[in-house]
């Protein structure tokens, strides 16, 4: 080989490396579109959805109008039942004329009282709920500028139930219990009870209210002021019994389209505080998507597909004191990949709280879904991106 | 001459054109015996450290091409084609003219103009990692993402001269006037990505030398790009700035020499009057006190795009007053040595390396070996091949010369292939181009 051939040789395999181009990546023949991102996970927080109420509670439960006709709302939000009644009223004048000597103080008899407070706790437990905390206060109000005082004895009994008779629920006597001057109400008495028998009926006995000497003197409305007794019945109501039947909770139309992203597995997580004391569990959570049938006709089933799991349990809370569960949820498609989903359908236990915390129930506790955030694995496949 | 000689010529006169002289080296002048003129001398580089085969693969069918975020393309296959900061570089030097002159000491004289560009793009890997594989090696430094470009004219004086027969020294100091820049880089860009929150936390520059047109500023005082004030001033400085080239010649025996230059040693003062800056820090840990109510696409979608406002806070650059940066040019480190065979001293071999770097841009450096064909003032061909940065290359170069006109080109790249009709590299690579033209005064 001469010079000049070993030259050429060498010029030109350089000048073919250089032009060389690769038939594989011909772009002519079309880039396919087709994306996968996140292959391994991808995370994003959520946020924080709330307040889910008490009320949304019993309305899906369609006990809330029911619980209306019984209960009321107090200051506080809390579901209550109450009661007041004045039991002993007279003025002052015409006291004064029934004491024989009034220059000296007096202790005055007076009749025995008693009142019923109602069927309303007792109905309430029909339908699962009850009395969790029960306060029953004998009120006095005094017009005079001298404090007085009042003695007796206060029972209160049970409602019979069936063949069993009324149970004594409590019974308390009570000593120159003082009603303060002024012509204001004051309490002299007051009787808790937490848990139990509902109150039904009360009785005050050997009621003898001290009186000071020169009592007309001593009522600034000249006589025509009134020496008062009367009761306040206050019971909150908590739930007593699992309710037996599971509410449906169906959420439509979400029309979440995860189809075409072809989504394997989703992980939603959340820290779920709730004040409200019942326990919430999700016995079973389907998907719901749409179908076709041959004519066109579109309907809602139910897809087997997708599984959610675990059970969804969220404990039970008290008004200040809420309850903190953690969840995780795992959606995932058994085979293939989560399809459009059109709905969920949640079936919904409500259990009764165990243990001796605050069990009132109240509309201002409300269930929070605190730090959610989700996590899909296997990727999230766009087409033609 | 014969045929295969040729056939040869043919080729690369068309694929690479023809190289005179290293006009690179100011100390090579020093030897030559008269002046020059020289005219429209055109060299355009080209540097990306990955190649669009890091981005495209062929499909397992043989169809269509996918790209690296394609399923069937797993995350090692694509991220480990990628480097941990992809950059793509390109730079072209124009000289309008350039006259040499020898003067009656053996001084030789240059006066060169010329117009110089460059501009460049970087983004790290973590930004693919992040859509290939997603949050799961939260936090992120993003902080290599730049772009910039920059334009600017170079008035040359250079000298050179012999120290005896064996050796010379040449200069060049340059005075240079910045036309246009932009620069958007980052000091600070780290995200953090995981179910608890997503933060960002930025602290950028965006500079644009506002010789053409004033960007405007909002009411909130942003910068505002799609706001252009005034009829600008095309090509008046808004930078200045000086470089020099050093370098030596030396021929220690017969046939043989030893080049070696320093070029582009200084930068530019620019001039940034539309400047901005983006520095802040944004949390989100998902959308808070959001009611049962608000769970609908209506105002979650509110919800977000609220959320964008507030990203949009921090990302957006706030005008600042315009400042005063220095910005280094491109420079290169070059050594060439070439020996001329006993036997038949028109053919040389040759041995060439280069070192450049520029900024963020990845250092680049190579080594060549090669051979050249000289016949004084008919032609010359070289050819070279070597290593470097990216792996394999190669070089042709040559020039033609009739009368006292010479046209000289070089062509030097690397290997592994272009798209088809495209030319776009696959792999990394380095590819220059230089062609010019040259009156010899004889």
């Amino acid at each position: 080989m001469t010079r000049t051939q070993l030259l050429c040789l060498c010029s030109t395999a350089l000048l073919c490396a250089a032009s060389c181009s690769q038939d594989a990546y011909d772009t002519s023949r079309g880039i396919d579109k087709e994306i996968r991102l996140f292959t391994e996970q991808v995370s994003l927080p959520v946020g924080d959805v709330g307040p889910f109420t008490p009320s949304l509670l019993l309305d899906k439960a369609g006990l809330g109008n029911v619980l209306k006709s019984f209960v009321k709302e107090d200051q506080d939000g809390f579901l209550v039942i109450e009661k007041e009644g004045l039991l002993y009223s007279n003025p002052v004048l015409l006291i004064a004329y029934t004491i024989p000597d009034q220059t000296k103080p007096v202790d005055l008899p007076v009749s025995d009282q008693s009142g019923n407070l109602g069927s309303d706790a007792l109905s309430l437990s029909a339908i699962g709920f009850a009395p969790s905390l029960q306060a029953f206060s004998i009120q006095a109000r005094n017009p005079l500028s001298d404090e007085i005082s009042i003695s007796g004895k206060l029972t209160i009994t049970s409602a019979p139930d069936g063949s069993s008779p009324a149970e004594t629920l409590a019974s308390q006597e009570f000593s120159k219990a003082k009603v303060s001057a002024g012509n204001t109400v004051g309490e002299i008495l007051r009787v808790e009870r937490t848990g139990g028998k509902s109150f039904y009926e009360f009785q005050l006995e050997n009621l003898i209210m001290h009186l000071p000497a020169n009592l007309l003197e001593k009522d600034t409305a000249g006589g025509l002021g009134f020496l008062e007794l009367g009761y306040h019945y206050k019971a909150y109501i908590s739930l007593e019994k699992d309710l037996a039947e599971s509410i449906p909770f169906v959420l439509s139309d979400l029309n979440l389209p995860l189809g075409q992203f072809q989504v394997k597995e989703a992980r939603i997580c959340t820290e779920v505080s709730s004040e409200i004391p019942v326990t919430l569990a999700v016995e079973s959570v389907e998907v719901l998507v749409k179908q076709s049938d041959e004519n066109g006709k579109e309907s809602v089933v139910t897809c087997g597909d997708v599984s959610v799991s675990p059970g969804i349990r969220i404990e039970s809370g008290s008004s200040g004191n809420p309850a903190i569960t953690p969840l995780d949820i795992t959606i995932k498609a058994n085979e293939g990949t989560v399809p459009d989903i059109s709905g969920l359908q949640l079936s919904l236990s409500i259990k009764a709280p165990t243990g001796s915390g605050d069990k009132r129930l109240g509309m201002n506790q409300a269930v929070y879904f605190n730090n959610l955030r989700a996590t899909v694995s296997g990727g999230i496949t766009i087409q033609g991106l | 001459m014969k045929k295969s000689v040729l056939i040869t010529l043919a080729i690369l006169a068309s694929c690479a054109g023809a190289w005179a002289q290293s006009i690179d080296n100011p100390a090579e002048n020093a030897f030559l015996e008269n002046g020059f003129v020289r005219i429209g001398e055109f060299q355009s580089s080209s540097r990306n450290n990955v190649g669009a085969s890091a981005f495209l693969f062929p499909a397992s069918s043989g169809e269509k091409l996918v790209t690296g975020l394609h399923p069937s393309i797993s995350n090692e296959t694509f991220l480990g084609g990628l480097k941990a900061v992809n950059s793509k570089y390109n730079q072209i030097n124009y000289n309008l003219a350039s006259y040499g002159w020898k003067d009656r000491s053996d001084g030789f004289h240059t006066v060169e103009l010329g117009a110089r560009a460059n501009y460049g793009i970087s983004v790290p890997k973590e930004v693919f990692q992040i859509l290939k594989t997603g949050t799961a090696q939260s936090p992120y430094d993003l902080s290599a993402l730049r772009a910039f470009g920059n334009l600017y004219g170079e008035i040359a004086y250079g000298y050179s001269r012999t120290l005896g027969d064996k050796f010379s020294l040449g200069g060049r100091i340059k005075l240079l006037a910045g036309l246009n820049s932009v620069d958007i880089s980052a000091r600070q860009f780290a995200l953090t990505m995981n179910e608890q929150q997503y933060k960002l936390d930025l602290d950028a520059d965006i500079d644009l030398t506002n010789t053409a047109r004033k960007v405007g500023t909002d009411d909130a005082g942003y910068m505002d790009l799609t706001s252009l004030s005034g009829k600008g001033k095309l090509g008046a400085p808004s930078g200045y700035g000086l470089a020099m080239d050093l370098g030596l010649v030396w021929k220690p025996f017969r046939g043989f020499s030893l080049s070696a230059y320093v070029m582009d040693l200084g930068g530019i003062f620019w001039y940034y009057g539309n400047a901005g800056t983006s520095s802040g820090s944004y949390s989100f840990e998902g959308l808070k006190n959001m009611t049962l109510e608000e769970l609908d696409k209506d105002h979650i979608t509110a919800r977000v795009k609220d959320l964008g406002d507030e990203v949009l806070n921090v990302v957006k650059p706030r005008s600042v007053e315009g400042r005063m940066l220095y910005k280094s040019i491109p420079l290169s480190a070059n050594m060439k040595a070439s020996y001329a065979m006993p036997f038949w001293e028109n053919l040389s071999v040759n041995a060439s390396g280069l070192y450049t770097g520029y900024s963020f841009c990845a250092p680049y450096w190579e080594a060549r070996g090669g051979l050249s064909l000289d016949f004084p003032g008919l032609l010359h061909l070289g050819m070279n091949a070597g290593s470097g940065e990216y792996g394999f290359v190669y070089g042709v170069n040559g020039s033609l010369e009739f009368l006292s006109f010479k046209v000289y080109a070089s062509f030097a790249n690397g290997t592994g292939g272009v798209i088809p009709y495209e030319g776009t590299p696959l792999k990394a690579n380095n590819k220059t181009l230089s062609v010019g033209l040259i009156y010899l005064i004889k």
